[in-house]
């Protein structure tokens, strides 16, 4: 039986990205449509640098404004006039 | 006539049947309305069929041509997997509600006026409400009622637009418009339209309810609603650019709260918004390649979405949560939910042999060849956000990252592998083979999927938005929060209004006591004095036994005033159907 650990699995995936990056440099793109794309590695600067920057302004924006509290959230809620079969009986 | 069977009949009619059997029995039901629906769907011909003459309308049922039959056929397949999944349910309502829904969707895709659009699309506003309500916890209760206001309000837009256009063009005709005619009147349909294909900012509802609907009720709702919407945008309002900007910024706005989304089912409600804006975004630029893109994008986002919604379901089902922040390490205890989650997931970001791949990059190549530069390098961003957030962070997170958290698990019904066996075979099979697909678009289409360049490029990008990943894993972590959306606006909003109204009226009542205290009072009692006699003498004496009869009615009538909005609503709506019905057979 073959034992794949982690690093097993890390080293296969580096070498598929080298693989991909290698390939690039004999298939580009026939029409070139923003310019920069007819260089090789365009696509996998792009995939890897928008993910992370994505990554960064979400959470980001996350950690400082929009997220909140799930219960806080909630409670906005609660002051509006719903009739809400099971919390309002057990108030009143 | 007889080649065309309304697939709606079959679903109404076993909505009847559901209401008078026993939930052990009623849920074998609706997927024999499937299977007549899926018959009646792919033995129909182009043409012209149902018109009904109602009061001094014709209401066009029936319009079968290549654009409807694209939508007709993806919704009778997925109401067959979603019943299949559906099959252990046993709250026979849950059923009635998606039959109702799912008809309502037939109708509007077959509509040929905007009068029987209208009906149809209340329809199924009403019943996907009910969708949401059917999970029976306050938080449902509450989300379904913000959904079912925010909808109703979108079909005021419609009915609006569709009445002043009525009375400025005299008819009820629901063609395409050409862009640079468009009135006062078109867009209050448009807006109408917008509500339900959630375009920013109208889209706050998708992942405030979706997630809080039941499970099954969620695979149904991420197929119909916004799908419904993308077609009649397809059919009135190709072309129409704001559209094309509109959808792009969407796919965006979506991939960027799924990436901080702590909530499988909400993660997967962003991603609708961000794939149905490339059907939208392709509308809007309106050409021949892109609206296939669109049609072509729409089948198979149904198919991959039910499966996603299907997997992200079976977790809820199985572990009590969708929240990632809860979940962890299920890999060993749920592989098959993994394995069926994650078809899903390569097809939703565009893997090759898997049918996001035939049908995105349509869109994306078509607006990229009509030269909107920008709108396609946004598009390309938002698949690279798709597949961080439902292809890599989602089932990271619920199923790896950490050892078993050792959530007691129930066990998942046979019904819910199967549903999902069959959605994931279909997204595969039209991979492997698009043009199943392509022959049902409604234009021509001049496009190669698999070249070896449109291969390479989608696995670069795929694979380095794999290593981006690995690079900010652990930033990605969820976290036990909700991101504020334009729906927290509208509780704040309302929040507000609650304050504003009760301080005048508190005020006010004040004041009102202490005058009654003060002066009525004295007066009123000698007042009520003298009437008490009055009626005791004489009124009493000649109509007796009125005063018990009102409060005989009076007490019935409160039976059916319960004070819930759920029950006013249900009861409308059999009201409804029984006027419409009285109506025409009168």
């Amino acid at each position: 039986m073959l034992n794949i650990t982690e690093s097993h699995l890390k080293k296969a995936f580096f070498l598929i990205l080298v693989v991909l990056v290698v390939l690039n440099f004999f298939e580009t793109p026939h029409v070139p449509h923003f310019g920069l794309d007819k260089y090789p590695g365009f696509w996998a600067v792009f995939g890897c640098g928008v993910a992370i920057i994505l990554a960064k302004v979400a959470k980001g924006a996350a950690h400082t404004f929009l997220g909140k509290d799930e219960d806080k959230y909630m409670e906005n809620e609660k002051a509006m006039p719903i009739v809400d079969d099971s919390h309002h009986q057990e108030h009143h | 006539m007889n080649e065309f069977i309304h697939p709606s009949v079959f679903f109404i009619i076993c909505a009847v049947i559901v209401w008078f059997l026993p939930g052990k029995i009623a849920r074998f039901i609706p997927p024999l309305a499937a299977i007549l629906g899926i018959i009646s769907v792919f033995s129909m011909k182009e043409g012209t069929y149902a018109d009904v003459k109602y009061l001094t309308f014709i209401l066009h049922m029936g319009r079968v041509d290549s654009l409807s039959m694209v939508f007709a056929n993806v919704f009778a397949i997925q109401a067959l997997i979603g019943f299949i999944y559906a099959l252990h349910v046993e709250d026979r309502w849950q059923h009635m509600a998606a039959l109702m829904y799912i008809s309502g969707a037939f109708g509007c895709v077959f509509a040929g006026d905007y009068a029987t659009l209208f009906i149809f699309w209340e329809l199924m506003s009403i019943s996907s409400t009910f969708l949401v309500w059917l999970r029976r916890n306050p938080v449902s209760s509450r989300a379904g009622y913000r959904y079912f206001l925010f909808h109703t309000i979108g079909g005021l837009f419609l009915l609006a637009g569709l009445l002043l256009r009525y009375k400025a063009v005299g008819n009820f005709t629901f063609e395409a418009i050409a862009p640079s005619s468009l009135q006062f009147f078109d867009y209050l349909i448009l807006i109408g339209f917008c509500v339900n294909a959630a375009v920013l900012p109208l889209h706050a509802w998708l992942p405030d309810a979706y997630p809080e609907a039941t499970i099954t009720g969620a695979v149904f709702m991420s197929a119909f609603t916004t799908k419904t919407a993308v077609y009649v945008l397809a059919r009135g309002f190709s072309g129409v650019e704001i559209l094309g900007i509109m959808g792009t910024l969407m796919t965006l706005y979506g991939v960027f709260y799924a990436t901080i989304e702590n909530n499988a089912r909400r993660i997967l409600a962003y991603h609708i918004v961000s794939q149905v804006g490339y059907m939208v975004a392709g509308i809007g630029i309106g050409t021949a390649m892109t609206i296939n893109g669109s049609c072509a994008h729409a089948y198979a986002h149904i198919l991959y979405k039910g499966q996603l919604f299907m997997g992200a379901g079976a977790l809820l089902y199985a572990a009590g949560t969708a929240h990632l922040s809860e979940l962890g390490g299920l890999f060993r205890r749920l592989p098959w939910v993994f394995f069926l989650y994650m078809i899903g997931a390569v097809s939703i970001s565009g893997f090759p042999l898997f049918s996001g791949f035939i049908s995105k990059t349509i869109t994306i190549a078509g607006v990229a060849e009509s030269h909107h530069t920008w709108l396609a390098l946004g598009l390309e961003i938002a698949a690279v956000g798709t597949f961080l957030s439902v292809g890599i962070k989602l089932p990271y997170f619920a199923f790896f990252s950490k050892p078993d958290v050792g959530i007691p698990l129930k066990k998942i019904p046979w019904n819910m592998y199967a549903a999902m066996g069959i959605a994931g075979f279909l997204c595969f099979l039209i991979g492997i083979n698009p043009d199943l697909l392509y022959q049902l678009l409604p234009h021509e289409l001049d496009y190669v999927p698999y070249t070896k360049w449109h291969v390479l490029q989608s696995m670069l990008i795929l694979c380095f938005t794999g290593l981006g990943f690995y690079i900010m894993r652990k930033k990605l972590t969820p976290e036990a929060k909700r991101n504020a959306d334009f729906d927290y606006l509208y509780r704040v909003i309302g929040k507000i209004v609650v304050a504003i109204a009760r301080k005048p009226i508190e005020v006010i009542d004040n004041l009102w006591s202490e005058f009654y205290a003060k002066v009525g009072l004295r007066g009123m009692l000698k007042m009520a004095e003298i009437t008490a006699w009055f009626d005791k003498a004489a009124i009493d004496g000649v109509v007796d036994g009125t005063a018990s009869g009102v409060k005989r009615i009076g007490n019935s009538a409160s039976n059916v005033q319960t004070g819930n909005l759920q029950n006013y609503l249900a009861l409308a709506m059999i009201i409804g159907v029984l006027v419409f019905a009285a109506v025409w057979f009168v």
